[in-house]
């Protein structure tokens, strides 16, 4: 459910943003925009699906803490 | 205005969405609740849990309204007090309103074996209010306690956080003592927390709750009470004071014999402590500051003479000073830093502190004193003379 | 090419620089410092003076907004390099916001409500305002400012209840001096925050005058973090400030004046809330701006959607707990926030300096070059 709400999400960003961009012909702004977007639905995925990831954070506050 | 369409279409959309959840979160009907304005902190008999008291509020019902019932006492027992709360609930019809719960009544049981067992409760909880008022179940439990009707207020709980406020400026013996107040205490290094004490009376066969004395912890652990004489040397070695009365007994006695005692009234008294160092000795100088009116006579006296004013402020100063000395002494029997004179000497002096803070308890009682009272009669309230002499 | 007024820019710089102290600055300094945690904020007066001085002589010195600056400065090739980094610290900057208010808010408000619902509530009034413009962002931040700020203040103030004891902050003396530095550091990586004012100043009408407004933002959140720190000492004692989660909050659920006003809770979390929209915009816009300048795109708004995305996922992906987020916040992001808010553009000056030095000699060269 919240899987099919977040690509209708995407969809609707993407039908509002890439029309005007081809029209334009922005192609290095569409290839910009379509590597944050694909970024984006990765860590959607991660998130919901629980893929593996690796969170440099995370690591460095282990290394804080432990002593 | 295409961007605005689809930016409409978007939060349209986003808002369609949230009708798959499931309404408000947390949301809480008034009709689905039962309000707790009280809430008791005890151990189980056997020790081994921890029992969680109730008292909810019931709302008045349409018809003759002395008859009924005011409040619904229920207490459950678990592993922690949010556990018990929990089983409590299993066998109540509607959601406990916690957040409403203005006084919190403590176990004796459970203040002398470790107030860690419920500390975090009140520390964590964010139902409970840090401004909700402490009291200690003296010789009782938290049920016992708030089982007792009291006239006028429909709860035991209201009853005890209005009569701590109300006494506090006609006697001048207990201040009430926040959640707030007493995690300060509990946490900081140098200062010891005291709770007043709530004790069950009986007369004419009819229970009736009265404040009676504070109780003293050290650490974790209950360990004694003060009386209410030091109980009110308590109160006068705070920073400052209003209101409050106090006898005085004079040296001569009436025509029959008996002792002869007035009533002065303290309208405002301010305390210093000063740590003071002789020849590395630390010792504390106290200086309490007073002033009062002349409140009631047993015996009329002639009050035209400075002389005679001049014998009851002297009279006031030792009656302090009894007071004073008595909460110091008790203080240092328990080794109990219920007057924070570990936090002065960390702020006066914080080199001496940091030598002596480790063995701090044992430290404090060795601590001798002196006592310096200043009180000032100023009034005689509506008469100077007295009636019979006139 | 938008405009900001200055007052606009003022209400920007002072909403990035105090939201965050303000929620969390009084425990992470009653931590390191105890009842001393208000020395390090007086300490920090001379390296956010600096701070201030090096960003202005970065914007009069440059003719693009940050990071395009950085090109101008250190070449093309660095520049979009150290400018690529740039977008992810400003867009780490937009996460925490957004991690540290949904912890404000369901660790006290209300703590039955799914995260993600309520990232969505913060994320989707932000992100309309960034589609619709900068000028409109900072049209509702300079709102945001004026009715929010004096609030947060009062509701400060209203928590030196009857309890409040003024010689909890004693001993003055007695405090360890790496303590002291550590707490210096730190509320002087939050100043670094004033870091926006590069990509922002330049949208200004009068960036001259920018050191005026910059000194007033900093001399505010000097007083706001001040009231911020000392308050709930006084009133809980360093202690209990350093074990709260939140301390303000515990002064907003505590205050109670003449048992008339209290319950004031709420009031205070839709005084954050707000507040946490401003910075969240801003440092939102910023990124965009960043990518925009780095990738030389034609317009920013379109990475608006794809990185609202990105921000609400790495909110709960990146910060998985509270005491995870307190030590990013303490030990991680005070870092990242001196290492690439402060040092770098410290570093830029003296490329600055020389530059426009070599530019006088050779403009000296040329006018006493006898002509040909």
């Amino acid at each position: 459910m919240f899987t099919a709400l977040f690509f209708l999400l995407v969809a609707l960003l993407v039908a509002i943003d890439v029309p005007d961009l081809r029209r334009q012909k922005l192609n290095k702004d569409l290839a910009v925009y379509t590597i944050f977007m694909l970024a984006a639905i990765y860590l959607a995925m991660v998130q919901f699906y629980h893929w593996p990831f690796f969170n440099p954070l995370l690591m460095a506050a282990m290394r804080m803490q432990s002593p | 205005m295409k961007a605005n369409l689809s930016l409409s279409i978007i939060t349209i959309i986003f808002l369609i969405s949230l009708s798959c959840c499931n309404g408000c979160y947390n949301r809480t009907e008034l009709e689905d609740t039962m309000a707790a304005v009280a809430h008791g902190l005890d151990l189980s008999a056997d020790g081994t849990q921890v029992v969680s008291t109730a008292q909810f509020a019931l709302p008045k019902s349409g018809g003759s309204q002395d008859d009924a019932p005011k409040f619904l006492l229920r207490s459950a027992a678990g592993p922690t007090f949010s556990a018990a709360e929990q089983i409590m609930s299993t066998a109540l019809p509607r959601k406990s309103l916690w957040g409403m719960t203005t006084t919190f009544i403590i176990g004796e049981n459970i203040a002398r074996r470790d107030i860690g067992l419920f500390l975090d409760h009140l520390a964590r909880t964010s139902t409970v209010r840090e401004a909700s008022l402490l009291f200690l179940a003296y010789g009782s439990t938290p049920h016992q306690v708030l089982a007792v009707k009291i006239p006028l207020e429909d709860t035991a709980g209201v009853a005890l956080s209005k009569a701590i406020r109300t006494q506090e400026s006609q006697t001048g013996l207990y201040s009430p003592v926040s959640i707030n107040e007493f995690l300060y205490k509990v946490d900081s290094l140098g200062v010891e927390p005291v709770l007043p004490q709530v004790k069950i009376e009986t007369v004419d066969g009819r229970e009736r709750l009265t404040l009676s004395g504070l109780a003293v912890f050290r650490g974790r652990h209950m360990v004694g009470s003060l009386d209410e004489q030091e109980s009110r040397g308590y109160h006068l070695m705070k920073a400052s004071t209003r209101g409050g009365l106090f006898e005085i007994t004079l040296p001569d006695q009436d025509g029959f014999g008996v002792e002869r005692q007035q009533l002065l009234e303290i309208i405002t008294s301010q305390a210093e402590v000063e740590a003071r160092l002789d020849e590395g000795k630390v010792s504390m100088k106290i200086t309490v500051s007073a002033e009062g009116n002349l409140y009631e006579l047993d015996m009329p006296e002639n009050l035209a003479s400075l002389e005679m004013l001049g014998q009851y402020e002297q009279l006031a100063n030792e009656s302090i000073q009894r007071d004073v000395s008595a909460c110091i002494d008790r203080a240092q029997a328990y080794q109990s830093d219920i007057l924070s004179w570990g936090q002065l000497l960390e702020r006066q002096r914080p080199e001496i502190w940091e030598a002596l803070k480790a063995d701090w308890p044992t430290q404090f009682a060795r601590i001798p004193y002196e006592i310096n009272v200043d009180f000032k009669l100023r009034r005689t309230y509506l008469q100077g003379q007295s009636t019979i002499e006139q | 090419m938008a405009r900001l007024t200055n007052i606009q820019l003022f209400c920007i710089l002072l909403v990035t620089l105090a939201v965050t102290p303000y929620q969390v600055m009084a425990k992470m300094l009653a931590m390191i410092l105890a009842q001393h945690g208000w020395m390090a904020i007086l300490g920090s007066v001379l390296p956010g003076l600096l701070l201030v001085w090096i960003y202005y002589y970065l914007l009069t010195n440059s003719s693009r907004p940050f990071p395009g600056m950085l090109e101008e400065h250190l070449g093309p090739v660095l520049g979009k390099i150290i400018g690529f980094v740039y977008i992810w610290a400003f867009f780490l900057v937009v996460v925490m916001s957004l991690v540290l208010f949904a912890n404000f808010f369901l660790s006290n408000v209300l703590p039955g409500m799914p995260i993600s619902i309520l990232l969505i509530f913060i994320i989707l009034p932000a992100f309309y305002a960034l589609r619709t413009g900068l000028e409109a962002t900072a049209r509702v931040v300079e709102l945001i400012v004026l009715t929010a700020y004096p609030l947060a203040m009062l509701l400060l103030l209203f928590g030196l209840g009857p309890e409040t004891d003024w010689s909890r902050l004693l001993p003055l003396g007695h405090f360890d001096m790496a303590a002291l530095g550590n707490g210096v550091w730190l509320v002087s990586s939050y100043i670094s925050l004033m870091v926006v004012v590069l990509t922002l100043g330049p949208f200004c009408h009068q960036p001259r005058l920018l050191w005026r407004w910059m000194l007033a933002v900093f001399g505010m959140f000097l007083f706001s973090t001040l009231a911020a720190v000392i308050i709930p000492i006084v009133a809980y004692g360093p202690v209990l400030t350093s074990i709260q989660t939140f301390p303000i909050f515990n002064i907003a659920r505590a205050t109670d004046v003449a048992n008339f006003i209290h319950n004031i809770e709420i009031i205070m979390v839709s005084v954050v809330m707000p507040g946490v929209f401003s910075i969240l915009a801003i440092f939102w816009f910023v990124t965009c701006y960043s990518a925009q300048q780095v990738f030389g795109l034609q317009d920013y708004r379109i990475l608006v959607g794809p990185t609202a995305i990105m921000a609400g996922v790495s909110a709960v992906l990146l910060v998985p707990n509270i005491h995870f987020l307190y030590i990013m916040l303490q030990q991680i992001f005070p870092w990242i926030f001196i290492i690439l808010f402060a040092i770098l553009p410290a570093f830029m000056v003296p490329v600055i300096w020389l530059k426009l030095r070599r530019r006088q000699d050779s403009d000296s060269k040329k006018k006493a070059a006898p002509p040909k």
